[in-house]
């Protein structure tokens, strides 16, 4: 199974010197729609790494498929806190990850 | 639901029916009791591990850029054009109280030694090794915190589940129940009554 990475190509860079080949560089909002439409029919990728930035712009419809497929999914920076940290004050109904 | 008729046999059906309910509540909230407890074991670990990876993050990227000012975009692309080997992970599942969480593992090495990784060490600086460096170690972070991350997503979307059926449960299907039985106690009661009445008339 292989991880893949999606975002603007100065963001992707990082991850090809690291040996990540399955890399989808965005430059426009089409590419990003498109993208994650061929990551969803793609069944070798397990792993889906993006920016926090990136995930933001995502539209609601494809996010809603993409976070209930079988990827698993890596935002990095502070919106993927925020994306965990959010559904957990929704479900719990209290902020747990508040640092004291 | 079915419609519960106002006789003795309704009484003991929605009787029955009361008492599966309850039961079930009561096998909900310990499966949610259950479920909220595996998610506390994960959370602290996931959350220490995210605050590490959104630096290390920080610092690959810092680390790029200037790669990227002193050797110029074109010498990375190209270092990274030769890099050989992708890392590959294996992912399986395991099951905590009903729920399909994810198990990642990589197959080979993330994090490598230089002369690993393909591209030539003549051709390319330090600062080119250091940016494969921080990057590899940044995946290798990365893939423990998607597998943590996942898992307290899957175990929050049961959690949430479970609370709906809890109270829908508790405040509307055992409440209903309840009224219903009430009804069916009343209506049987008033029946008995008209009974003893028309039988006074009769022996009138």
């Amino acid at each position: 199974m292989d991880i893949c990475v999606l975002g603007p190509p100065g963001f992707v860079l990082g991850f090809r010197l690291a040996g990540i080949k399955n890399v989808y560089e965005i430059h426009s909002e089409d590419d990003l729609s498109e993208s994650i439409r061929d990551i969803l029919t793609e069944k070798n990728i397990s792993i889906v790494i993006m920016p926090g930035d990136q995930y933001e712009r995502i539209p609601k419809y494809l996010k809603s498929e993409l976070e209930s497929s079988d990827k698993l999914l890596l935002v990095l920076g502070e919106e993927g806190e925020r994306r965990i940290r959010e559904k957990t004050k929704r479900v719990m109904g209290v902020d747990l990850w508040r640092k004291e | 639901m079915m419609e519960i008729r106002p006789t003795r046999s309704g009484l003991i059906e929605v009787k029955r029916r009361i008492e599966i309910a309850k039961k079930g509540w009561e096998l909900l909230k310990r499966k949610r009791d259950a479920l909220v407890s595996e998610f506390f074991k994960i959370m602290e670990q996931t959350a220490e591990l995210r605050r590490k990876v959104n630096e290390k993050y920080a610092k690959a990227y810092e680390k790029l850029s200037l790669a990227k000012a002193v050797e110029g975009t074109p010498a990375i692309v190209s270092a990274a054009m030769s890099v050989r080997e992708a890392p590959e992970i294996d992912v399986s599942f395991k099951n905590i109280m009903g729920v399909k969480v994810p198990k990642v593992k990589s197959k080979g090495k993330i994090k490598r030694k230089i002369w690993e990784r393909g591209y030539g060490i003549l051709g390319t600086s330090t600062l080119i090794d250091e940016v494969s460096k921080e990057y590899e170690e940044l995946l290798e972070m990365g893939v423990k915190l998607t597998e943590l991350e996942n898992t307290l997503v899957r175990l929050l979307d049961e959690i949430d589940k479970n609370k709906r059926r809890v109270n829908a449960l508790e405040y509307i299907v055992i409440p209903n129940l309840e009224r219903t039985s009430r009804e069916i106690r009343f209506k049987l009661e008033e029946m008995e009554r008209e009974d003893i009445f028309r039988l006074k008339r009769f022996k009138r």
